[in-house]
């Protein structure tokens, strides 16, 4: 409204102009004054050009994000909105390109879990089956016998334990199930694991101590998954702890983040290794002849990763710190 | 062009921030900026009154603006007048008769038509009530012609009989009604007084307009008179063959000063103005961008560009800027307002009344606000293009140059503090030349002031001249028609009564009586070889009869020109002219070479005087008239600047003028005219009751001769009070711009020593650890106090003197009674007053200072 | 995608009569998205291969490429304004600006490109990082740690591709150290930021993907010096 009534006075005012001066006859101001406007038509119009130029530029940036075309980078950096512009369209790019990377490559690790899975299933079947067909022979004795059905016994738990696995992968990888986040108190999920442990513990006589009760603990997660994580993470402190030592999980929390400390006095790792035993299939040196597959501490990590959390490793003299780090509400 | 990035805002929001933190420097911008605007303001408003004062006090003295007048132009004439191109406006100017007012006034019956008095006498005139008459009994006079008549207390519509005398010679005696007066400003003992009368009065009297005495006309250029005379000789058919254009005014003080003398000092005074301001802004935004510089750095890690740092630094002084200009503006506006009246008034206008000026001009507050615009702009560019170069990196780490040298050993010495102090002051050239100059500019201009002043005051000058002074205004020369019929040898110039009245008034002291005697004669250049070259050197070398002056001078005129005669070494013969047997003739520089080698040959060769009445005789008989004869003595220039002075009583080119002893005189036989008389009065006498008997004395006196050589009274005591009054008020001006100037110097002197402190703190906090004992710290800084000091008087005494040199050589060019005085006194004022100054400044740095250390403990860098 | 990568890079400074090779010869490479840790003695070269990975000085000789952007063939200016849109740097020394509190330190960046301020972001981060009583104060107001919290939001706020970090935990205590550290991985890993921070803490090396040593102006990596 505004930009058309001084449109129109402007207008009207050059109108009076012109009519002023060739009522005076006075030609020279009169073109003049017709050059004058000509000019400012004139460099209007430019600027309309650059306008429609720059515009054009950041469309065709955008159409080239829209096909995941690689933006070429813009090397001229100025003050102006448009180099602005392109800079946080590469920026987004990288940011949605560098996800769907990390997306995809979580998916390659998803699916090399499950081949490694299935390979690992044929084992301890062919296990059960020579020893089934063992036991169906009669002439075995009765300690024979014992043995052998133990042996069975140990192929199904270890068919169990990577049936489960093999769910939770195929789960993660066809995102059926998703994490689900709630906001509930840690406290009940870490108590909810350390019971699911319990018994583990007790044949060890491993004793659990929950520390960091007092304070609100609600974290926005997962309970089933996380507790999930925690329980790898017990599962390990017990296997690679002596008989009769403690076990301590603190709950601490601020600000910024909830943690899940699990402090242990077993074997440890060696120096070196903090980074690497989150690999998938990779058992530390220090395992001597615990089972395990190496497993357990990948899909914890993938489950904290999930969190949006991150995990801690420290070494001790003798023991592992092992720290799940969750961020609060609003990160 | 690209689009802007929309990030603008924040350029505001950091430059308020910086300005927020930056309270006393901008403080010192504003004030600064203020009084620059102010200076230059007033500057410009004084020279433009100067020039309205110039050409005030021409037309004011002459009574009227017209250029140029026609003497009894007829009404073709008028009409032709009026349609020339380069004629402005014509007026007519009919006088009527004469008038008196019992026996106190006497004057003339003019009349005026719309045309003349509106355009050309009255912007003449100030002050004037009532208006020009209508009804044929109305009459307008000036005030001082109703002082004369003893009417203090005038009144439009008053009734004043007065006894007129119309040009047909009716007398009647008539009752006028006060139809308005005015004040004007024309010497009434050299000019009639004027009474107007309406058109009315004309017809009633039956008197034509045309002839009129005058036809005036005001003309386009500021062209000469010769050249406007010309002009209209060419352009005009005359009536009669005698008809004379005259050239009304001649605008002398114009022509002689021009405008480009007040352009000059104007211009004069704003470059020192404008020099000083730049220098102090300069300095403070230096000061300011120093301590904020690693800020800068940090802000360009930020993403600062260099445009945006630009920005934020010309959007802080901004502020400071355009507040500095408003307030100064005001102040001008209303201090030049309240005061240029008065002040030119007292320099310029030399008691002519006051000036008309306003007081107000726009366009000069304008024009100062842009100057001072301009050169903050440019003094703030300056400052920031040294400092935003700098790579991000390097302004983070930048610390103030710090001491080169590393080691200070041992504290103890007593050199040592000398020399920390020493290096100090030296540590930044630019620093130094800035303060040092600014204090500098000040402190010559206080003096360049000073010289002015003390060189220009004539006072003394004028107090030694007599009180007043009675003397003709040109001399024979310009009457020559009227020898010998009514100017013989036998009429007195200064009459005999008119000597005895001044002899006997009250209140003259007569013991101070001084006379220039002599008398008038008449030389024939065709038989005396002795004034072949005089005769060379006129305009018109054709005649053969010419008039001579002939003045005596006294003994001890006769030594000063023997003394004079001897240390020029002049071709003059001073026996003889000392034994009464030869006379001298005085010229103004008027031969040349040649003829000046001539004149060493009529050494000796006589020279004949005759009479008055020769000059009438048709026949050529001149010998029978002779009176005497005497030697030439020689010719000398009068304009020498050595030549002893001389109270002549004609001046300028085309007289000839011969002095001789009062015994030469006596030989040929002239009765002795005394052409002027000068006295003082006696004590305790009051000079204005004194001037005003001489005045009236003079008046009557030039009205009994009529039209021959008018009589002039020189009153010492309104030169004095005029030329007082002008050294005051330039004094009080000049006073205050050096004032103003030495201020601004100071304020830049102390805001860059504070400004050094914030910077040194480190420094001096570190060398107090290093063991700088308080005592020494105080040594210290008053050291560089000193050599601040010293190198300022330094400054001072070489720069300053080469400027006073310069600055007297160019005056005396212009004015030649200036004289140079250099201004010792002022030089030791100003030096104690530095000093003291430096002191102060060094006593408060000195207690900002002495627990550094435990300040900066306590904060927390 | 190595985001960052340096060719021989060296920075020779002279003190009199000697040259002092700050970085001799420096080849370093950062992958996208990638947590680097640079450990060193102090006069190891860390912080001058922080400036100059930051385009805030420029080498003697050697080559350096950001986003595939050689840095020496940009003006001042568009250096400045290359490191505005793309480089979050936390110093060592924090330098906040004393003229404004530690809210309008904390956005300046933002404000410098003209781009809006996310309220909740800087809510959190002033939350985060313990500061939000403390928003409307002076940095002359605040302690040593409180001003390296400011420069760690400031840094943050813009959500830079790269974000330089010398020594941010100088000043802090272990555990707040940590939780600074943990909130900037928590970022990176979000909003696909690559970290390069030098420390000399082996706690906060521990958490980078990857840990680097220098060592009079080169490059060890595994026990090697190149």
């Amino acid at each position: 409204m505004m930009k058309r009534s001084i449109v129109g006075i402007n207008a009207v005012i050059v109108v009076c102009f012109t009519i002023i001066l060739v009522y005076q006859e006075n030609w020279i101001l009169l073109f003049l004054l017709a050059l004058l406007l000509a000019g400012f038509y004139f460099l209007w119009a430019d600027r309309q050009k650059e306008y429609l130029r720059e515009l054009g530029e950041i469309s065709v940036c955008l159409d080239n994000l829209l096909q995941k075309k690689e933006i070429s980078y813009y090397s001229v950096q100025n003050d102006t909105l448009t180099s602005k512009i392109f800079s946080q369209i590469q920026r987004v790019q990288k940011m949605y390109g560098g996800i769907t990377a990390l997306v995809e490559s979580e998916r390659d690790g998803i699916k090399k879990l499950l081949a490694e899975i299935a390979h690992q299933l044929r084992t301890p079947l062919s296990n059960m089956e020579t020893y089934l067909t063992l036991l169906e022979d009669n002439r075995i004795g009765d300690k024979e016998r014992e043995t052998y059905i133990k042996a069975v016994e140990k192929s199904e738990n270890k068919l169990h334990f990577l049936i489960e696995k093999f769910i939770v992968a195929a789960r993660l990888e066809n995102q059926i199930i998703q994490i689900h986040k709630c906001d509930s108190n840690l406290k009940e999920t870490v108590a909810q694991a350390v019971f699911q442990v319990r018994k583990k513990a007790e044949e060890k006589n491993i004793n659990i101590i929950v520390q960091g009760e007092d304070a609100d603990k609600r974290v926005l997660h997962d309970r089933n998954w996380l507790c999930e994580a925690i329980c790898n993470l017990l599962d390990n402190s017990i296997k690679y702890s002596p008989v009769s030592t403690d076990i301590v999980v603190t709950l601490i929390s601020n600000e910024m983040f909830s943690e899940i400390c699990i402090e242990d006095s077993g074997t440890g790792i060696e120096k070196g290794e903090e980074n690497k035993i989150f690999q998938l299939y990779y058992r530390g040196k220090n395992i001597s002849n615990e089972e395990g597959y190496g497993m357990g501490l990948f899909i914890t990590r993938e489950i904290v990763q999930k969190h949006d959390g991150f995990m801690k490793v420290k070494r001790k003299e003798s023991g592992l710190i092992m720290s799940i780090i969750l961020p609060k509400a609003g990160t | 062009m690209s689009t802007r990035n929309n990030n603008q805002l924040v350029i505001k929001e950091l430059a308020q921030a910086y300005y927020k933190d930056n309270k006393r420097q901008n403080k010192v911008l504003i004030i600064a900026i203020a009084m620059s605007v102010f200076l230059l303001y007033s500057a410009f408003s004084i020279a433009y009154g100067k020039v309205r004062s110039d050409y005030l006090i021409d037309i004011r003295g002459m009574g009227t603006v017209a250029t140029v007048s026609l003497e009894n132009g007829s009404k073709a004439q008028y009409e032709q007048m009026k349609s020339l191109p380069y004629i402005i406006d014509t007026g007519i100017k009919k006088t009527v008769g004469s008038a008196t007012f019992q026996e106190h006034w006497e004057g003339k019956l003019i009349y005026l038509d719309n045309s003349a008095y509106e355009k050309m006498e009255m912007p003449a005139y100030t002050d004037i009530i009532g208006s020009y008459p209508l009804k044929a009994d109305e009459i307008m006079l000036s005030a001082s012609s109703l002082q004369q008549m003893n009417i203090d207390h005038p009144e439009v519509g008053m009734e004043i009989e007065l006894r007129t005398i119309l040009s047909e010679g009716a007398e009647e005696t008539a009752i006028f009604t006060l139809s308005g007066y005015y004040t004007d400003y024309i010497d009434f003992s050299v000019m009639e007084p004027e009474a107007y009368v309406s058109k009315a009065f004309l017809d009633q009297h039956e008197i034509p307009v045309f002839p009129a005495d005058k036809i005036m006309a005001v003309t386009g250029s500021l062209q000469d008179e010769r050249g406007i005379e010309t002009k209209l000789y060419s352009d005009l058919t005359m009536e009669y063959d005698a008809q004379q254009v005259f050239a009304e005014n001649p605008m002398v003080k114009q022509s002689v000063e021009g405008v480009f003398g007040s352009v000059s000092i104007a211009v004069g005074c704003g470059i020192v103005v404008i020099l000083c301001a730049f220098m102090l802004i300069f300095n403070v935004v230096s000061i300011t961008m120093g301590k904020e510089i690693r800020q800068y750095g940090m802000l360009k890690v930020l993403g600062t560009t260099e445009q945006q740092l630009k920005r934020i630094v010309y959007y802080q002084n901004i502020w400071n800027i355009l507040k500095g200009i408003v307030i100064g503006t005001i102040a001008g506006i209303l201090i030049v307002r309240l005061f240029l009246p008065a002040v030119l008034e007292k320099l310029f206008m030399q008691g002519l009344g006051e000036s008309d000026v306003t007081g107000f001009y726009p366009v000069f507050a304008v024009g100062a606000g842009v100057l001072m615009f301009v050169t903050s702009f440019f003094a703030t560019s300056l400052a920031l293009r040294q400092v935003i170069k700098w790579n991000a990196i390097d302004s983070i780490r930048y610390i103030e140059t710090g001491n080169r040298t590393k080691k200070k050993q041992n504290l103890t010495t007593r050199f040592l503090i000398m020399e920390m102090a020493w290096r100090n002051i030296t540590r930044s050239k630019k620093r130094l030349l800035i303060s040092v100059g600014s204090l500098l500019i000040g402190c010559i201009t206080a003096l360049g002031a000073e010289v002015i002043m003390t060189g220009t005051d004539i006072t003394n000058q004028i107090e030694q001249n007599p009180d007043f002074r009675v003397g003709i205004l040109t001399g024979i020369f310009r009457f020559p028609e009227m020898v010998p019929d009514q100017i013989n040898d036998d009429t007195p110039v200064l009459s005999a009564e008119m000597l005895d009245t001044i002899y006997k008034m009250e209140g003259v002291n007569q013991t101070t009586i001084k006379t220039a005697k002599g008398s008038y004669a008449v030389i024939d250049f065709l038989t005396d070889r002795a004034l072949q070259p005089r005769r060379q050197s006129l305009d018109a070398p054709d005649k053969a009869l010419a008039f001579a002056t002939l003045q005596i001078v006294d003994e001890s005129y006769v030594t000063e020109l023997e003394r004079y005669v001897a240390d020029s070494d002049l071709a003059v013969d001073m026996e003889r002219f000392a034994s009464g047997e030869g006379c001298i003739l005085l010229h103004h520089n008027e031969l040349s070479q040649e003829l000046e080698l001539q004149t060493e040959k009529t050494l000796g060769e006589p020279i004949t005087f005759y009479s008055l009445d020769a000059y009438g005789d048709q026949e050529d008989n001149a010998v029978n008239y002779e009176k005497g004869s005497l030697a030439c003595a020689g010719y000398m220039d009068m304009t020498e600047k050595y030549f002893p002075e001389l109270q002549t009583t004609s001046f300028g080119n085309n007289i000839n003028y011969f002095i001789m002893t009062k015994k030469a005189f006596e030989k040929l036989g002239f009765p002795e005219k005394t052409f002027d008389i000068s006295f003082d009065i006696k004590e305790g006498e009051d000079d204005a009751v004194v001037n005003q008997k001489l005045a009236q004395l003079i008046q009557k006196e030039n009205q009994k001769i009529g039209v021959m050589d008018t009589f002039y009274l020189e009153a010492n005591y309104t030169l004095l009070e005029s030329e007082q009054n002008r050294i005051d008020t330039a004094n009080i001006i000049l006073g205050g711009l050096s004032l103003v100037i030495l201020v601004i110097g100071i304020m830049n002197y102390g805001n860059m020593l504070s400004a050094m402190l914030s910077v040194r703190r480190k420094e001096i906090a570190v060398m107090q650890s290093l063991g700088l004992t308080k005592s020494q710290l105080w040594r210290m800084i008053f050291y560089e106090g000193i050599g601040y000091w010293v190198i300022l008087i330094l400054a001072t005494l070489l720069a300053g003197s080469t400027v006073l040199w310069f600055l007297g050589k160019a005056i005396k060019s212009k004015l030649l009674y200036f004289k140079f005085i250099y201004p010792w006194q002022s030089v030791f004022i100003l030096s104690v007053a530095m000093l003291i100054i430096c002191c102060i400044f060094s006593c408060t740095t000195y207690l900002k200072n002495k627990n550094i250390t435990d300040d900066l403990r306590r904060k927390d860098d | 995608m190595n985001i960052i990568i340096t060719k021989n890079l060296r920075k020779i400074y002279r003190m009199g009569e000697n040259n002092v090779y700050a970085l001799n010869g420096v080849d370093f490479t950062v992958k996208e998205g990638e947590f680097v840790a640079i450990a060193g003695a102090s006069g190891s070269g860390k912080s001058t291969l922080l400036n100059l990975l930051g385009a805030m000085d420029s080498p003697t000789e050697g080559e350096i490429f950001v986003r595939r952007i050689p840095l020496a063939q940009l003006s001042q200016n568009e250096q400045t304004i290359f490191r505005r849109r793309n480089i979050g740097f936390i110093f060592q020394d924090f330098k906040l600006l004393p003229v404004l509190n530690v809210y309008d330190n904390m956005v300046l960046p933002l404000k410098l490109d003209g781009r809006k301020i996310d309220q909740e972001f800087a809510e959190m981060l002033l939350k985060s990082l313990g500061l939000q009583d403390k928003r409307e104060q002076t940095p002359y107001t605040l302690s040593g740690g409180e001003q390296q919290r400011v420069a760690i939001a400031r840094a943050l706020i813009t959500r830079p591709a790269v974000v330089l970090a010398d020594e941010p935990t100088g000043n802090l205590d272990s555990r707040t150290g940590m939780e600074v550290i943990g909130l900037m991985k928590l970022l990176a890993q979000k909003f696909y930021q690559t970290l390069v921070v030098v420390t000399h803490d082996e706690e906060v090396a521990q958490m980078a993907d990857r840990i680097v040593r220098i060592e009079d102006g080169k490059i060890c990596q595994e026990g090697e010096c190149i």
